[in-house]
């Protein structure tokens, strides 16, 4: 989906069509009930009998079934359209209203979303010293009116495919089909909607017989597999479906890119020197990014249920999947449900769904630091690497904006709450840690909600948005920085004007401090490494630090 | 806060991308290779596991190891890898789990490593050997379960020993 697309889409034309399907609908309806009155009832009132009127009745009764599901199917098609219509609308307004707010800015918004504006502060056109933390504002509020026009556009046409064959080979005449479509229908308006109180979720999951929840996994994986507040091997079992069917979607849209472009217009082509052809560069783009996602894909795989969970050994449990825009992939090592620590690890700048497996690295590395911190204890520890925000993927301009964490705050916020609603048993020790920007995503989340957590850390930090421990609303005396002393990247930037708020590390701000050791920015969490001993120290509440 | 800081942002920008392109290059020179690296994980833990007081149960707690990533993108990997062995040491009688802990640390100090951050963790010890950069420790100090883990890592390696052609 493009904004040119999304912009010109004339919605009316989708009403249009819902109007007609209606129209035929209640057509259909009047012609049923006229030939129930006028030959069913009729039939019936007849003196007629025999066996030749026996295989008649059977064969009106048995029509009047398929009559009655095809009207069923008429309605279900209505629905499906209403229901892709108001999407629609509401992804458009949300690009409108994110472009009308680009021209007040006096930014200018490319057909391919890249925003430019005038820096000349003598220029009438200026658009001033904010301009680039707006432009970056408009820029996600524009991919995320995209994504939403996206995943509405999927979900349509899936819906429509499957009743166009329901209506091609005679299935959608058949009473079981039309009754499972039904339930599948029922079904969708039943599930909580994405961003419900975990809690709500979790009383309407534990309402469902077995069977319910497995109808619901398998019928409504698109739903269940993201929804906080359902357990996380409910979620593991819908989020491997969603992850089958992005696979062969993501093929399928690969196989169908077509031959790549000339990477230059001909001469004749633009009357003049060759110049570079746009659309090698877009086919370029949209290739690589298929090609990381399947291999991320491929990568994921391998630690559920590959090689990778061989050689890790523990199991992993999929939460979260989604490989629109840059994705999210949430990965637990362990059930977090059953684990008696639990720690959530929030990734920094160029995290993304095709580079999860690097994060579920660290996750399976601090479970192993967390159990050799008390080797011989029953006691189980969970790590999740929760790539469920859309990180920056520069460090400048998008790593100095405040606007990737605010977007994270909510959906961290809540996944949070979710594990304490779903866990089993007595309460888990739960940490919650960042790294480098994933710290100021943790910082704003817990700055602004209280959130359920027993302790945090804060790796290679850029500053979390406040100038003191105490202001995370935890006790200080839970809050652990950690530095290695050649992480001389961030060492730098807390220093000057790209810092978020004071440096956790300076004693003023009121930190306990982890041994790091010399690490850089990039290896706190390698084997043996000192820091990862410590992140696994207080993952398991053994206690650490000065 | 944000709004004021757009120049403090443009002058540490120059600064924090000469760093990053600093960190890049270090990490292209040449180093032993991952079977190397490797085989002297094995060799330093059989060096510390020498007269090691009994009795004492061994078993291989770790074999594998993992990767390396790219310093200014964090969940990248760099080509580089880490070669790991540990063991796991069960049976310790309780009341004697400090006198094999000492004994690890004189004999892990006696192969060259230094000890770091002494004190600051309260279940390991931490090593490094100045001279290659392997790291080492001892994990499970103080636990109530009579096991210890002894463990060694090599620094990022390239598998064979040079950074691949791009």
């Amino acid at each position: 989906m493009d904004i040119k697309t999304l912009y010109d889409a004339d919605i009316n034309d989708i009403t249009i069509a819902k109007n007609a399907f209606d129209k035929l609908y209640s057509a259909f309806g009047q012609h049923i009930e006229s030939w129930q009155h006028e030959v069913v009832d009729r039939l019936a009132n007849s003196q007629w009998s025999g066996t030749a009127s026996d295989h008649a009745q059977a064969r009106i009764r048995f029509l009047g079934t398929e009559l009655q599901s095809a009207h069923s199917e008429l309605d279900f098609v209505g629905k499906a359209l209403a229901k892709a219509a108001e999407q629609f609308a509401l992804a458009q307004s949300h690009l409108v209203y994110a472009l009308d707010d680009a021209k007040d800015a006096k930014l200018t918004v490319a057909p391919d979303g890249g925003i430019t504006w005038d820096k000349d502060p003598a220029s009438p056109t200026y658009a001033g010293a904010g301009a680039e933390t707006t432009a970056i504002a408009i820029s996600n509020r524009i991919t995320a009116a995209l994504n939403e026009a996206a995943q509405a556009d999927q979900e349509i046409s899936a819906r429509l495919n499957h009743f166009a064959t329901n209506a091609s080979n005679g299935t959608g005449l058949d009473a079981a089909t039309v009754a499972k479509d039904q339930a599948a229908e029922t079904g969708r308006e039943q599930v909580p909607a994405s961003g419900t109180d975990p809690n709500s979720v979790k009383q309407w999951w534990n309402g469902l017989t077995d069977s319910e929840r497995q109808k619901f996994i398998n019928d409504h994986p698109d739903q269940v597999g993201n929804l906080d507040g359902v357990p996380a091997t409910a979620r593991d079992q819908a989020n491997r479906i969603n992850m089958k069917r992005a696979k062969q979607d993501l093929q399928s849209q690969l196989d169908g890119l077509g031959p790549e472009p000339k990477k230059y217009l001909s001469v004749a082509e633009t009357n003049g020197g060759p110049v570079e052809n746009p659309d090698y560069d877009e086919w370029q783009r949209k290739q690589q990014d298929l090609k990381e996602k399947l291999a991320s894909i491929a990568d994921i795989e391998s630690r559920l249920s590959g090689d990778k969970l061989k050689t890790r050994g523990e199991p992993a449990f999929l939460m979260g999947f989604d490989t629109k825009g840059k994705g999210r992939a949430i990965i637990s090592v362990n059930n977090p449900d059953t684990a008696d620590n639990v720690v959530t690890f929030v990734p920094g700048t160029h995290a993304k769904f095709g580079t999860a497996i690097g994060d579920v690295d660290k996750a399976d590395e601090m479970v192993r630091a967390a159990k050799e911190s008390d080797p011989g204890s029953p006691k189980t520890t969970a790590a999740i690497a929760w790539v469920g925000y859309d990180a920056p993927q520069s460090l400048f301009p998008e790593a100095s904006s405040d606007s990737y964490a605010e977007n994270a705050e909510k959906d961290l916020a809540r996944f949070q709450t979710a594990l304490r609603a779903t866990h089993e048993g007595n309460p888990s020790h739960n940490t919650l840690m960042g790294h480098s920007y994933g710290t100021v995503a943790v910082g704003f989340t817990m700055r602004d909600h209280k959130l359920p957590v027993d302790d945090v850390i804060l790796v290679g930090s850029p500053g979390v948005g406040v100038d003191h421990a105490k202001d995370l609303n935890i006790d200080p005396s839970h809050v652990y920085v950690a530095r290695g002393s050649e992480d001389t990247m961030i060492k730098h930037v807390a220093s000057t004007g790209l810092a978020f708020g004071l440096d956790p590390v300076d004693n003023d701000f009121g930190a306990r401090h982890l041994p790091a050791g010399s690490t850089d920015h990039s290896h706190y969490w390698l084997p043996g490494s000192v820091s990862v001993k410590a992140f696994g120290a207080v993952i398991a509440g053994n206690g650490v630090g000065q | 806060m944000r709004r004021h800081r757009t120049i403090a942002v443009t002058v540490a920008v120059g600064l924090l991308l000469t760093v990053a392109a600093c960190s890049k290059d270090s990490d292209d020179a040449p180093t032993m290779t991952q079977a190397q690296a490797k085989q002297q994980t094995a060799d330093y833990v059989g060096q510390a596991l020498a007269d090691l007081p009994q009795p004492v149960t061994t078993a291989s707690e770790r074999e594998n190891g993992t990767n390396c990533f790219k310093n200014d993108a964090p969940s990248e990997y760099d080509g580089r890898v880490v070669a790991v062995t540990e063991k796991r040491l069960s049976g310790i009688p309780t009341d004697r789990q400090a006198e094999y802990v000492d004994h690890l640390r004189t004999r892990i100090e006696a192969m060259g490593f230094k000890r770091d951050d002494s004190g600051a963790l309260r279940t390991s010890v931490h090593f490094t050997n100045p001279t290659n950069e392997f790291t080492g420790s001892i994990d499970g100090i103080g636990s109530s379960y009579g096991t210890l883990v002894i463990g060694f890592s090599s620094p990022c390696v390239w598998p064979n020993g040079t950074r691949p052609p791009h």
